[in-house]
């Protein structure tokens, strides 16, 4: 019924009424005619019917025949509706403008979607396939996507396979990581263990390899603890990758000084707001002129999703706080503050897996400022791994 | 009685052991009218010959050796061609003569 509505509405339709003389015998001939009369409704003085346009001057003779006097009382369909607006030529303009824009877009791809990663980030896939020429905007008859795919395990190796399938305007790549063995290689190479920074050895795990230091030695940077090199019962040498673990007695110092009046960025309560549109791939600034003051940045993107498909429509919002550099003079108190804050995050960091067994702190107080230092006794493993140079190269 | 009534008869008899033998259905052979009914709501008529009498109340239609009466209530004939005619409405009796 739909195609039967649809067929009628392209090619056109006539309703009209047929009053007086003889309305059943005006139908017969219309079909006898092969003129298919529909939606045929009684009235008190004839008939209301419809017939397709194209057809109406063809009921001229059953008319005539039967005395029935035709009148149209309504027209619809597309003929009639083009027929109305046949004047207005931007009507016509537009609808060719908006079709030859549907078609424009619909030859590109903009929406790139990223399915079945979770270690490696879609930025960086987005990034790799950027690489490739695989992007928002591009031309989708124009992509290879069996060279695309190629390509792009080829510059991922985190990924085992890919598959990038396009529908329309949007573009699905599905990924699946790459599980990466054991690093048995590794285990081959010879290696002799050193020391990572000066101190005491308090205690040895040798799991291979020959020690070279004992506990109680005190050795610098550098110094061979546990060597890769064995010797076998028969007299050989082999060399293996020496493994263990050397902790040591370490002393560490840290030293911060902050002055009294220190330059601080604060903003001034002024921003200033711009916005960019973009539209496909054009950027379109929504402000004039520049700013020319120093300023902090901070950025928001809004983009149109409809149906989890992102548009190629995006509103770029970014607010820049109008900032000032002032001195400012803090007192002891606070510049100390300043300082330890500082010397907690160094710890933080730096002592990172170390026991600290003692820890003292000099606080110097001058005119100028304060100057905190600290020194640690630590016990923390200092064996690092350095490969053997042998004749053969590794 | 007629030699032409005899003549019919026989092509009649002939006709139903033709589509027998074929094991082919008899309306493709046959001019009779098809009549389908959707509920009391929709009759498409096959083999519609003609209308002899519209009202909203009352359609009868020629069906070649008889007639056919839809009666009801705002019945409308939805599509009338050479062929086959379509009549909507609330049916309440059909009637042959």
């Amino acid at each position: 019924m739909l195609i039967l509505w649809l067929y009628r509405r392209i090619l056109g339709y006539v309703r009209f009424t047929a009053n007086g003389g003889f309305s059943e015998r005006f139908l017969n001939l219309c079909a006898r005619g092969g003129i298919t009369v529909f939606g045929a409704r009684r009235t008190s003085d004839g008939l209301c019917a419809c017939c397709m346009a194209r057809d109406y001057k063809k009921l001229r003779p059953a008319k005539r025949k039967t005395g029935v006097k035709l009148r149209v009382c309504g027209r619809c369909g597309l003929p009639f509706f083009t027929r109305r607006y046949r004047g207005r030529i931007g009507f016509a303009a537009g609808f060719l403008l908006c079709s030859a824009l549907v078609w424009f877009l619909s030859l590109h791809i903009w929406s790139i979607e990223i399915h079945g990663n979770t270690r490696v980030s879609s930025n960086e896939i987005t990034g790799v396939l950027r690489e490739l020429g695989f992007e928002e905007g591009v031309i989708s008859s124009k992509v290879d996507v069996a060279t695309l795919r190629q390509q792009f395990l080829l510059k991922m190796p985190q990924l085992s396979w890919a598959a990038v399938n396009i529908e329309g305007c949007r573009a699905v790549v599905d990924v699946r990581e790459a599980l990466s063995p054991p690093d048995s290689e590794g285990e081959t190479i010879p290696m002799n263990i050193k020391a990572a920074r000066d101190g005491r050895i308090i205690s040895m795990d040798v799991l291979n390899g020959t020690a070279a230091a004992y506990p109680g030695d005190a050795v610098i940077k550098g110094d061979l603890l546990i060597s890769g090199s064995i010797q076998y019962k028969t007299g050989q040498t082999g060399y293996v990758h020496a493994k263990g673990t050397v902790t040591a007695e370490t002393e560490r110092s840290f030293t911060v000084a902050k002055s009294y009046v220190q330059q601080v960025t604060t903003r001034t309560g002024k921003t200033h707001t711009r916005r960019v549109f973009t539209f496909l791939n054009l950027k379109i600034p929504l402000y004039l002129g520049s700013i020319k003051v120093p300023v902090e940045r901070e950025i928001a993107e809004h983009s149109v999703v409809i149906g989890g498909v992102n548009l190629p429509v995006n509103l770029t919002t970014a607010i820049f706080y109008e900032t000032q550099t002032q001195a400012v003079t803090f007192d002891e108190v606070a510049v100390t503050a300043q300082a330890r804050e500082e010397i907690s995050e160094w710890e933080e960091y730096e002592l990172d897996g170390a026991e600290v067994v003692s820890r003292e702190e000099i606080v110097e107080s001058t005119e100028k400022g304060v100057k905190i230092t600290i020194k640690t006794i630590c016990r923390e493993n200092i064996a690092v791994e350095e490969l053997i140079l042998t004749n053969g190269g590794v | 009685m007629s030699d032409k009534n005899k003549q019919r008869r026989g092509f009649r008899e002939g006709l139903t052991a033709l589509t027998g033998a074929m094991e082919m259905p008899m309306e493709a052979f046959s001019r009779n009218a098809k009549i389908e009914l959707l509920s009391n709501r929709e009759a498409t008529v096959d083999g519609c010959r003609g209308v002899l009498e519209y009202s909203g109340e009352q359609i009868r239609l020629n069906i070649g050796h008889i007639t056919v009466q839809f009666s009801g209530r705002n019945l409308e004939l939805r599509s009338l061609n050479e062929h086959e005619a379509i009549i909507t409405g609330f049916i309440v009796t059909i009637d042959f003569g």
